[in-house]
This record gives C-alpha cells, structure tokens and sequence, in this order.
C-alpha cells in the first residue's frame, strides 16, 4: 500500500500470512514454538532459527497485527542476547530481565556463580522456562524455577513481574562483548516493542476506516463528515511514521536507531490511541470491540523497555557528549561510537 | 551507495568552501528566502545542479538520488539556493516530459548553469485552494495567446526571468487548463510587491493585461494544464525541504548548550524525527522516480513534514531558552530564529494546505 513497505519479501509476506493463522488457534503458542517462530533472526549455529532482524520483525509484528499476547518478541528478543554473547540458545520460552542500568549482584562469576536482587516490569516471566538477564560485565541464564516472581497484569492484561532473585544459580554466564552494554540490550528490547507499536498503529488505522464507512450518523458514514475523515489521514500519517522508524533500525541496526524507533513509534501511538478513540465513539470502549485489544497494548508498550522521554534525552546526551556535535553530520554519517 | 556518498562529499568540500570564503551567509528556509544568483551560477559552475537531467544539456544523467544528495547538503547548510530552486526543482523536469525540442535546448542548459529563475503562476485572489477555480485566461491569438488576469503570492516574480502561468483555455474546472511560460520583465505584465509579516519583499501581485505569449512558450499541450501542474506540486511536495529547513538554526543553537541542558530530551527528539522523516523521504523519492508512487504517499508526506518542521521551531525555543546553557546564543542563532518564527505559519499552507492534503489522502483512505 505505501512506499514504506519494509518487511514485504514474498518470502516475509509468507511468514506473516502463516503467522497470522497460528494467532487465531487456541493453541497458538505451541504452534508457533513448533515452527521455530520464537528463535527468528537467531543464528542456527547458536539454536536459532535463522534469518535476520527485518524477519524477527516481521513476525513480531505479525502478532502485534493480531493483538495476540504469545511472549514470542521477548524470546526472540532474550534468545539474541544470548547469542550475541556466543551462547546457546535453548529451545525455550525465555524472558529478557532487562534494564537501563545494573543493580543485581554477582557472586563468584568465576566459581559457582549467584545472582542477587531484583528486576521489575519483566514481560513473560512468568510462562518462561529461563531468565535471560545481564549483571555487572556478565550475561546469566537463569532457571525460572529458582526465582520467584511477583507477577501483575499490564493495562492490556500483559503478563509482568518483578523478578527476585536470591542467591539464584546460575545456569550459564558469558562475558558480555565490548560493544554490548546494559542499555544496548535494553534498546534491543525497547525497538521489540516499537515493532510492535507500528504493527499495531496499522491495525487501528485499518479499523478506524472500516468502523468510520459503516457507523452511520446524521443520515450518512461518518466518514463523509470532513473532520472524520482528517482524523483516518492523520492515523495514516502515524502508521507511516512508524513504519519510517522501523526502516531506520533495519537499514541501520544500532543502539542509537533503535532508541528513536522506540521514541518515534510511541510518540505516534499516544497520538493515534486518542484518535482512534474519539473516531470510534462509545464503541471504541467496549472490551467486546477489537479496538481497545490494541490501544490498551499501546498505553502498555509505550511506558516499556523506555518511555519516549527517556530515549529522547539518552539520545539528546549522547549527541552533545561528542567532542564536536555536528547534528547533520550524526544524522547522516552516526553519531560518534554509533554502535551496531 | 559508494558514488553517492562520493557525491555528498563533494557538495561537502563546495560548502565548505563557499563558508571559507564568506560566499554566503545560512538562512532558515533557505529555498524560500535564500536568493543569490551569483550563488546559483558557482553551483551551476561546479557541475552540482541538474544531475538528474540528461547528460546531453549538460546535466549528470543521473536519477533523483543524486538530486537529493546535493539538495540535502545546501539546505542543511543553509545555502541561499531561492534563484534556481523552483527551476531545478519542477521547471526543469516539466520541460523535460512537456517541452518541445527547441524549449529543452534553451532552457536545460541554462537551468543547469543555474543562470534560471522560475516563478511559480498558479494562485490567484479567487484561487488558492480550489485551484481548478482559476479565472485568468488565454484566448487564441495569430500565432500565439493573449493572457490576462492576475496571479497572487507569487513567490520572487519581480526577480524571475519567467513565470509559468496556469491559465484557462476553455473547457470547466480542471479541464480546459494549459500552462505558459511568460517572459520577464515584461511591458505587459505588472507585478507589485507584497511583503511578508516578517517585512521582507518576497511575494507578488502579477497582473497579465492582453500579455502576448509566442505558441513557442506554450509548455506542453493546451489542456492538459492542470495534469502538469501537478506533476510539478509533487516534486514540491516531497523533497528534504521539510526536514532541514531550521536545521542551521538547531545547529547554531548547539553552541553554548552545553553538555547537559534541560532541552537534551527536545534534541534528542528532533534528532529522532529527522533520521524516521529522511527514510520515509527517501523511499517516498525512490517510488517517484520508478513511477510507482501510491497516490497517497506524497500528501502523506508533506503533512507529517511540514507538522514536523513547525514543531523544530518550538524546539529551537527551548534550545535558544535553555536556562543551563552555559553560554547566550548567538547573534546569528537570534536572526536565524526569528526568521525561522517568520516562515513557521507558512509551512503548513504553501504548496498545498494541510486540511486539503488530508483531504486527498482520506479520499485515497476511502474505498
Ligand atoms: C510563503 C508562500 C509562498 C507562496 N508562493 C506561491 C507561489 O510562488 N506561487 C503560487 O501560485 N502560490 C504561492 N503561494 C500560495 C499557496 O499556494 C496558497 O497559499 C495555498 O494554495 C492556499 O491557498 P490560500 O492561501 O488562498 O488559502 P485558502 O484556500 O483561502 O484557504 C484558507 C483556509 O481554508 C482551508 N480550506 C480551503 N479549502 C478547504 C477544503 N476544501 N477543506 C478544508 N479546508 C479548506 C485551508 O486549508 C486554509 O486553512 C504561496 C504561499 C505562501 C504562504
């Protein structure tokens, strides 16, 4: 439909198209698992399923699409981690316990390794098999089953949990690379759910202009009534901004690309939610309605992995800490250190 | 990639230069009010105008890409660029598919030595929006027209060397329209001064009273106006103009903000929105130059721009009035400023208001 366009291969048009069955199963999760969904863009040398970033993407947003909750983005998302630091990836359900900073304690990395302290807001803890979960210069897998969770719904009905760990074993521990620091993974995690955000930007404006050429008022659609109809070209305007922001980081898959497209995507779903919202009336507010399955996701995903104030002033302070900030030169040639 | 990025470094080391030896002075919205054709002519000089045009007028024969490349790099500079913008931008490539052998071989050449000065004929007082509303006419004379009528807010008319006049030649609304190419100065074409509220000359009043027009300076085929017109809007409404038209003013900002300003998080944003809006520029330019451009994606992209490029000059605020900065802006940031508040309102109207951009793109939306 748009010059933007950027996950569609046929071969990605076929996954997408494959992926958006499974959702409408009861038992979605297992089918996916069974088709190596959740280890898409992982190497198969360390367990995954192959492929690269705009594949992950593709699938992930194929489940945003579908406002399905299988935790699929933060095995993918985990997986990588531990494939990034040369791991194995087990065929699991994983969790990313990831954060802007380190506050868990590693006891004994080089003996029998622990792990104390907690993390909050981990998605999928709880139907995960392992933890994936940096500390200090380390990456540890962790069992779920020697942590303990103190799980709460997203306004979506998302699985969250603060994750204790208590002189936790570790199962598995790998240095972490160079170029791979805490607030890296955590913009790993944050582009995940900007994916997401622009699958679901396109949903509802999808929605919002089939809702508005059946809804009738005053005689005719709504969507004859000129502000209506402003408001479906303004959801169109966001879908594409975030698909701008999506085609940044798969062009140029750094940390830096992966902040904005979060900042980007989020800033156009707050926009878009309200839009929405109002275009569709009281329906819009009916948990029976497909609209809300999408905006309660949006208002969730927004405030993850890096609400979009965040990632502006990490990537304002990063721009101004170079020696000579240049802002043509940092949109056109990186930013200085740009990390891939 | 390689040639292009061979290219950027070129126009690079031109700008640098022009800045080294005071060739000019950056301006906000620099295609708009940045005019200098002794600027034009060194661009045209230095082989960096008309690379999408054939190599046989002297152009690059290259695509759309290359074009991008240098507009990006001058308007980013704030390059003074007005005397050959809207030749190179939408004149040229219009005679190129409109014009006749003997209109391409005058004006190509010229266009590409940057010697061209084009204004735009389309509004008029009854005429803006509904643009198929427009009242001045041709009628039929003994080897060509005669025009009459008058055209409004016509960008630097009293600088140009021609005016591309969209006129009526029979026929209601969009049919019955064709476009001519009048030359100036002219004894039958007068043409008045509006100043902006800024209280720069940069508009016009033109008003056409039986101007002859030779069928030599007739642009491609009478009726089909409103068509060309058109293509022309659409090289003006997508383009890196959006996107880069405060950015010498962001930079100028820079200075003295220090490393931890209360505005990091605004910069940081901005820094955000030009990366994703470039993307979809580009993109956007690629389809338009292999012909297969979504009917919606350039209205889409010049609302989501000129949004944009009005929310830089609210950043540039925050920026100029950060209370951390550790030291005054610039005299050159506060002219820059106040230009760029200037030219704010307009960015939303020219070339097409947001509300009827919208308007086509829900008539796209619609189905
Ligand atoms: C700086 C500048 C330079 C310009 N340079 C040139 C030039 O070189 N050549 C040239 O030909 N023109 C030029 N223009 C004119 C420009 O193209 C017109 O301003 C524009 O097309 C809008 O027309 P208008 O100003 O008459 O506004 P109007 O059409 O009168 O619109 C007034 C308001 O009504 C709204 N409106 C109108 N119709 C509708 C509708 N159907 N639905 C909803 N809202 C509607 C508009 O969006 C706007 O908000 C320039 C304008 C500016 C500001």
């Amino acid at each position: 439909m748009s010059a933007m366009d950027w996950p569609f291969t046929l071969e990605r048009r076929a996954l997408a198209d494959s992926i958006q069955q499974m959702c409408s199963d009861a038992d979605a999760l297992t089918l996916m698992r069974d088709a190596g969904i959740p280890w898409i863009g992982i190497d198969e040398a360390f367990g995954g399923s192959g492929g690269n970033l705009a594949d992950a993407a593709t699938a992930i947003r194929s489940i945003a699409l579908q406002a399905h909750n299988a935790p699929i983005a933060e095995t993918t998302v985990a997986g990588s981690a531990l494939a990034q630091c040369g791991m194995q990836v087990p065929s699991a359900i994983l969790a990313p316990a990831f954060a802007a900073e380190s506050t868990l304690v590693i006891n004994n990395p080089l003996g029998n390794p622990t792990l104390t302290g907690t993390i909050q807001e981990v998605p999928g803890a709880d139907c995960a098999e392992f933890v994936v979960v940096p500390v200090d210069t380390w990456l540890c897998l962790v069992d779920t089953a020697d942590v303990t969770l103190a799980m709460h719904d997203n306004l979506a009905h998302e699985h969250r949990s603060s994750v204790i760990f208590t002189e936790t074993p570790v199962r598995a521990l790998a240095k972490l690379p160079n170029n791979l620091a805490h607030l890296d993974l955590y913009a790993q995690l944050a582009f995940a759910r900007a994916v997401q955000l622009s699958g679901a930007l396109i949903a509802i404006r999808e929605l919002s202009i089939e809702f508005a050429q059946t809804r009738e008022q005053f005689g005719q659609p709504i969507s004859r009534l000129q502000v209506i109809s402003h408001y479906l070209a303004e959801l169109a305007e966001l879908a594409l901004v975030g698909e701008g922001a999506i085609a940044t980081a798969l062009e140029v898959p750094t940390t830096l690309n992966f902040a904005i497209a979060k900042s980007v995507t989020s800033r156009a779903a707050r926009e878009s939610s309200r839009i929405a919202h109002q275009i569709h009336g009281a329906m819009g507010m009916s948990q029976e309605y497909a609209l809300g399955q999408f905006t309660t996701r949006m208002w969730s995903w927004i405030e993850d992995a890096g609400r979009p104030e965040f990632w502006n002033a990490t990537i304002g302070r990063t721009f101004l800490n170079q020696p000579h900030p240049d802002l043509w030169l940092s949109i056109t040639d990186g930013i200085e250190g740009e990390r891939t | 990639m390689a040639e292009l990025d061979q290219l950027r470094t070129r126009v690079r080391g031109f700008l640098a230069q022009e800045i080294a030896t005071g060739g000019f002075s950056p301006h906000c919205d620099p295609w708009l009010i940045g005019f200098d054709r002794a600027f034009s002519l060194r661009l045209g000089a230095a082989g960096l105008l008309g690379l999408m045009l054939p190599a046989h007028y002297g152009g690059g024969g290259g695509s759309a890409a290359d074009r991008l490349v240098v507009s990006e790099e001058l308007l980013a500079a704030g390059a003074p660029v007005t005397a050959h913008w809207f030749a190179e931008r939408q004149f040229a490539p219009s005679i190129l598919r409109h014009g006749t052998c003997e209109q391409k071989d005058e004006w190509l050449p010229r266009v590409i030595r940057g010697e061209v000065c084009i204004s735009v004929g389309l509004s008029e007082p009854d005429a803006g929006s509904d643009l198929a509303a427009v009242r001045t006419k041709a009628e039929r004379a003994d080897g060509g027209w005669f025009i009459s009528g008058t055209k409004i807010w016509t960008s630097g008319a009293h600088l140009a060397d021609a005016i591309v006049v969209l006129a009526r030649t029979g026929g209601q609304k969009h049919e019955g329209l064709s476009q001519f190419i009048v030359r100036l100065p002219n004894n039958d074409v007068s043409i008045r001064g509006i100043n902006m509220i800024s209280g720069v000359r940069h508009f016009n009043e033109v008003h056409f009273e039986s101007t002859f027009v030779p069928d030599a300076d007739v642009l491609g085929e009478i009726g089909q106006g409103w068509k060309q017109a058109m293509e022309e809007l659409a090289y003006e409404r997508v383009g890196p103009e959006r996107y880069l038209s405060t950015l010498p003013l962001l930079q100028e900002l820079i200075l003295g903000l220090g490393k931890n300003p209360e505005s990091s998080a605004a910069l940081g944003e901005v820094l955000a929105d030009i990366r994703t809006f470039r993307t979809i520029n580009q993109r956007v330019i690629e389809h338009l130059d292999s012909g297969n451009t979504a009917a919606i994606d350039i209205p889409l992209l010049k609302t989501i721009g000129t949004n944009f490029e009005q929310s830089t000059v609210l950043t540039a605020l925050a920026l100029a009035n950060d209370p951390l900065r550790t030291s005054a802006i610039t005299a050159k940031a506060k002219e820059l400023l106040s230009e760029a508040q200037y030219q704010a309102p307009s960015f939303t109207i020219r070339g097409g208001t947001n509300e009827v951009l919208r308007g086509i793109v829900s008539k796209g939306l619609l189905r």
